[in-house]
């Protein structure tokens, strides 16, 4: 495997591929900027207030597509790990690392604007509420996929294992997305459809709050994971490229 | 007599805080891996060249 990588490595002097910025990268990055912008602006000015939260209600503009950016980015996860697993190709396993660091930290937007918004209009920051429960596992989750991999010293291994833990660690969000269907006992309320028999804070969504949420869903749910995996692929790529020097430096 | 909105203005700003903060933490932490890496790309470039010279 040593071998293989040092193979593909080019001469010491030649400029790193990863310092070359590609533009879509560079495009895509100003209108993730420029979007969250907007989203922001249709979040704050554009939607009318919610005349029995107040503002707090707000965070729901970002609370929700968050999670659905972390969705598409553990998605990302299951793709490269059933990739790296049939191809053993390097490539997809970087992409689910990088699906499961970006998803990670949307999953902990998502619970932390959730935990912000529950305070005054469930008078708590946290309750063992199945729904809550659910995405905290799903977070603790891929958290340990990070110390797998971290606690894995060979390369191939790793890979390999990280790849399965990855695939399988999809059920916590399946599970976090399905739950208030399938248990009536949840205080969350259901944006879409009907809501649970017990849920706590049901709101109806006027027409410029639906343009609110349209606009962010694409922007949370989509660019931002999108732009930040991208980055993150790019990093991975100049760390297994300096690994591959080192290599080559301990063997000469 | 009609119910007031409650003034939730200071939750909405901590969350939006607690929401872009997450994001520049972890943007954060990717440029200061990749600077880090660009400097040991750089250290064992050159170790490399004077063993090659």
């Amino acid at each position: 495997m040593a071998a293989q990588n040092i193979q593909s490595v080019p001469t010491a002097v030649e400029p790193s591929r990863a310092s070359r910025l590609p533009r879509a990268l560079v495009a895509l990055t100003i209108a993730t900027a420029l979007a969250l912008a907007v989203g922001l602006y249709m979040a704050l000015v554009y939607a009318g207030m919610e005349s029995t939260q107040g503002n707090v209600q707000r965070i729901f503009y970002i609370h929700m597509p968050s999670f659905f950016g972390a969705f598409l980015a553990f998605s990302a996860t299951v793709v490269g790990g059933g990739m790296y697993l049939r191809t053993r190709q390097t490539k997809w396993d970087v992409l689910a690392l990088a699906g499961v660091e970006v998803g990670l930290m949307l999953s902990l937007v998502n619970l932390a604007t959730g935990s912000i918004w529950a305070r005054p209009i469930w008078n708590t920051w946290w309750t063992w509420d199945p729904r809550l429960t659910s995405a905290a596992i799903m977070g603790l989750t891929y958290m340990a996929y990070l110390m797998l991999r971290a606690g894995i010293e060979n390369p191939e291994q790793r890979r390999r294992f990280a790849s399965v833990y990855g695939i399988l660690a999809i059920s916590t969000v399946i599970m976090t997305l399905i739950i208030i269907r399938i248990r009536p006992d949840t205080i969350h309320p259901a944006p879409i459809g009907g809501s649970p028999q017990d849920a706590q804070g049901d709101f109806n969504l006027t027409p410029s709050m639906v343009t609110a949420l349209l606009t962010n869903l694409p922007i949370w749910g989509l660019l931002v994971p999108i732009t930040l995996m991208w980055w993150r692929i790019r990093l991975e790529n100049l760390r297994e490229r300096v690994d591959s020097l080192k290599i080559r430096l301990m063997e000469k | 007599m009609p119910e007031t909105t409650p003034d939730t203005t200071a939750y909405l700003l901590l969350g939006l805080t607690a929401a872009f903060g997450l994001v520049m933490l972890l943007i954060a932490s990717m440029v200061l891996r990749y600077r880090s890496l660009l400097k040991d790309e750089q250290t064992v470039s050159q170790l490399l060249q004077d063993e090659n010279s």
